[in-house]
């Protein structure tokens, strides 16, 4: 049994039963009331894209309802609930700014945009193209992401475009291409309603994807003998339905999905058939070793060794283990942070696909490996709109010359326009900054300056001498609008339309409900207006965002992501569709490499799915060692620090702060202790306390919660006044790219 | 409140009160007005859990709390908007269940809570 106790299991379970009751819905569709209009949309906030309509009257929005015709069911967090209140905050940009001095004062458009212009074409023409880089975001619009992305990467002619996808779920990427050739889940949301067993890996998914977590409650009051077992060190909220929490030492995960893979072999719990006809087995970069190599490697992760090295019980290994393999029952996985956010993080994700190849266990209803994402379009428009500086849209790479020239058609501008060289990846490209060698930098949605690690350094960056950044934000200040020299008002969700692409591949159009609040624009405008001014107009023509999507299919056509058939139109009547979608009559995919659903696999394949991205057609388990953090505790810095999110917030706090139903509720950062680690330095609850890294030190109230591990603070991440990213390492995993915000070492001292 | 909701509640009444944990149901100090100020590091259960033991516990047994569909969905913030006393409106209510608002609104029950305990808010099918 978990930690958790009888009382609490009752407590949760009756729960449970109860929520399943209430996700009755109704069949008949909602009257709407007669004095709103309503228009789809979909949440603003984390990746799990929930459909909901914005009900507005005389031009303002007032009110949400969730769309009962999408995956969602009707259901929305508490944060989706409040989004109204958030278009017409007090700190919402209205006008651009200037900087003045150390003030920055409003300025007019054409001032603005003009300076933006020429500073960008100074630094281009005196250090050429890579002094200039583009930052976006996975909350960007799929079609503005690909007007930077072009603009850059075709008119400027520098790959230096990246985006905060690289700080969530680039090692999620680089597991999924290492493992099955291709990029992205090939499961869906509703594999959950089929799933017997829950392997929930680095995922707080009860605060940080409510509305999956619902779903996974729901089909464990509803399955048989549904187990959920969840891989955190913390017992968060989400170990309330938990049928096995194990808590472990941080960063030595990899030697339990090890053990893990060990135990399905010991126990006779792998599908050999499935083994000898999709898998191949590798090590670092080459799919060159055999099963006996893996068979062999496997052998020193015992249940034993893995829970002397991890702090885990083995028993408790063994019983995942059995869980996930038993015979005639499906498994799913998911994951978030706690797996990406490594120095280690593609290995990670690597042997999480390891449990699911040896098994069988993908491809039927119920059994997937799912990332979970956090981004509502860091999928749609980053991942798959090729918009990072290693990658060209929908799967192509800078570093393949045929992708280049594919693109260079599409594109239609000369033969080797694209720098056959990639770019800089987001740490790099601040560390760029930092040394003078990027000497312009355009931010878009997204507030670096609080969410890089190691925060104090690269706000330094931000304002070195010399250096130029514009940042387009729909509020000010924030902890990056602040160190800006142009800040430009843009337009805010429902003031716009455009496509986010959600975690399942689910493409969803936003149709704009309102005006744009001020003199706020579109992001497409702002970047179309900036392409004209540095004299490359032509690559961006379009005149509405409906056009942007044409082009955009047309650059899909033919890839693994193949969305010709999602017409504008067709999204407009939809509540979402899945790629591939290759044809206007098509329904989309559920499940991709899969036989009979997957368009991409031929209707005579032998088998019941093709792993396709791959020269070989086989998927790869890779033999990935067990490797501990970049910064591990010692007698100096004695106790983990580990950051996540609360349900009531949302990334760096920018848009739930200003709910005030929010703002007064979880929104300040404390650091979470353990009751022994607090007994040790004398502090209770509500007690003052530093806490201290190798790369600054940050006073929050001390928390003491039932749920901490000995050893392990805990901060949130979304105060802009107590930055937990003060205290973060700037390590990155070297495949991925993305730091290890999850894992360093810290003291904590009274205050 | 609505004429139809008032009389709604004075024929549930006993129902929902009998219905309801024993010291919310004994409780005959009216709630305040006002919420006191909080600090931003507390969360409502901070206090709630011990100020309001009973309300606290049945919301955290049923599905809004499984859920975390915190208080704020129907008291507000602490702040002017602060409603002791929540109406179950489709402003709120109707975000998730607006199917359930709809049909409700077409019977003499007004009120959500008529049926839905508060806090609980056990739920049951509408026909």
């Amino acid at each position: 049994m978990s930690p958790m106790n009888r009382r609490d299991f009752l407590k949760a379970s009756a729960a449970a039963s109860a929520l399943i009751a209430l996700g009755s819905k109704a069949q008949a569709a909602p009257a709407d009331p007669k004095d709103l209009t309503w228009t789809k949309s979909v949440c603003r906030y984390c990746g799990t894209g929930c459909g909901l309509y914005v009900g507005t009257r005389d031009g303002k929005v007032v009110s949400v309802k969730g769309d009962t015709e999408n995956h969602n069911a009707g259901f929305l967090c508490l944060k989706g609930f409040l989004l109204p209140e958030i278009m017409s905050a007090p700190d919402r940009l209205l006008h651009p700014l200037v900087r003045k001095g150390d003030k920055l004062v409003q300025a007019s458009w054409e001032e603005a945009m003009a300076l933006a212009a020429t500073r960008f074409r100074e630094a281009i023409e005196k250090h050429g193209p890579d002094a200039v880089g583009f930052y976006g975001s996975g909350q960007g619009l799929t079609e503005e992401t690909y007007a930077a992305n072009k603009l850059f990467k075709a008119g400027i002619r520098t790959n230096n475009v990246d985006g905060n996808p690289r700080l969530c779920m680039a090692s999620a990427v680089a597991g999924y291409v290492s493992t099955y050739g291709k990029d992205e889940p090939m499961g869906c949301y509703e594999d959950i309603d089929h799933a017997d067993v829950f392997l929930l890996v680095g995922t707080n998914t009860s605060e940080a994807h409510p509305i999956l977590f619902r779903r996974i409650v729901k089909r464990k009051q509803s399955g048989k003998d549904v187990k959920i077992v969840v891989l955190d060190p913390r017992r968060t909220a989400t170990s309330r339905v938990a049928d096995l929490h194990l808590s472990f030492t941080p960063g030595t995960d990899l030697a339990i999905l090890n053990a893990m893979a060990s135990v399905l072999f010991a126990e006779g719990l792998v599908d050999e058939a499935f083994v000898a006809r999709h898998l191949a087995f590798g090590e670092g970069a080459d799919a060159d070793k055999t099963l006996a190599d893996y068979r062999a490697f496997l052998a020193e992760y015992t249940p034993e060794r893995a829970a002397a090295l991890s702090g885990a019980r083995a028993e408790d290994i063994v019983t995942a283990a059995r869980w996930f393999g038993a015979k005639g029952r499906t498994a799913m996985s998911m994951w978030t942070m706690g797996l990406n956010q490594r120095t280690k993080g593609v290995w990670a994700n690597n042997l999480v696909h390891n449990l699911h190849l040896v098994t069988g266990k993908i491809g039927v209803p119920g059994s997937t490996p799912f990332s979970v994402t956090g981004q509502p379009n860091a999928c749609g428009g980053v991942r798959d709109g090729g918009a990072l500086s290693h990658t060209l849209p929908y799967g192509r790479l800078v570093a393949n010359e045929k992708h280049r020239a594919e693109m260079e058609q599409l594109w239609n501008v000369p033969a080797g326009t694209l720098a056959p060289k990639p770019g800089l990846a987001t740490m790099d490209m601040f560390r760029a900054l930092e040394d003078g060698k990027l000497k312009a930098l355009w931010i878009m949605c997204t507030n670096p300056a609080q969410s890089l690690p190691n925060a104090d350094r690269y706000r330094k960056a931000l304002r070195r001498e010399g250096a130029f950044v514009a940042v387009t934000e729909a509020f000010h200040p924030t902890r990056t609008s602040e160190l800006a020299d142009v800040v430009l008002p843009a337009a805010l969700w429902a003031e716009k339309e455009g496509v986010y692409g959600c975690g399942e591949r689910r493409y969803q159009l936003l149709e704009c409900a309102v005006k744009p609040s001020g003199e706020a624009r579109p992001d497409l405008e702002i970047l179309c207006d900036l392409g004209r001014r540095l004299g490359h107009g032509a690559l961006l023509p379009w005149k509405t965002p409906a056009e942007v999507w044409d082009e955009l299919r047309a650059v899909a056509k033919g890839t693994a992501y193949d969305f010709t058939g999602m017409t504008r139109e067709r999204l407009r009547t939809a509540h979402g569709l899945l790629w591939p979608l290759p044809a206007e009559g098509h329904p989309g995919t559920s499940r991709r490499y899969v036989k009979g659903e997957d368009p991409l696999v031929p209707a005579d394949a032998p088998d019941r799915v093709l792993f396709y991205g791959r020269p070989d057609k086989k998927a790869v388990v890779w033999l990935r060692p067990h490797k501990g953090p970049e910064e591990p505790v010692d007698a100096e810095y004695p106790l983990w620090l580990t950051t996540g999110r609360v349900i009531e917030h949302w990334h760096t706090g920018t848009m739930t702060r200003n709910c005030k139903e929010l703002r007064h509720a979880n929104s300040e950062s404390v650091a979470e202790l353990h009751a022994e680690d607090a007994a040790a330095i004398g502090v209770r609850t509500g007690d003052p306390v530093r806490v201290t890294s190798r790369r600054g030190s940050v006073v929050f109230k001390a928390r003491v919660v039932d749920g901490a591990r000995k050893g392990l603070v805990f901060v949130h991440m979304h105060d802009p006044d107590r930055m937990c990213n003060v205290l973060t390492i700037d390590a990155v995993d070297p495949v991925s790219r993305q730091p290890e915000f999850k894992i360093c070492a810290v003291k904590v001292a009274k205050a | 409140m609505t004429r139809w909701s008032a009389v709604a509640l004075r024929i549930l009444a006993p129902l929902v009160l009998a219905a309801a944990p024993p010291a919310l149901a004994a409780s005959k100090a009216p709630p305040p007005r006002a919420h006191p100020d909080v600090a931003g590091e507390q969360e409502c259960a901070t206090c709630h859990r011990g100020q309001t033991p009973a309300a606290f516990a049945a919301w955290e047994a049923s599905p809004h709390g499984l859920a975390l569909v915190k208080c704020v969905v129907c008291h507000g913030s602490t702040g002017k908007d602060f409603r002791a006393k929540p109406a179950a409106a489709p402003a709120t209510c109707g975000a998730c269940h607006a199917a359930q608002v709809e049909s409700v609104a077409k019977r003499p029950v007004k009120d959500c809570f008529a049926c839905h305990a508060p806090h609980s808010l056990s739920a049951h099918p509408h026909r």
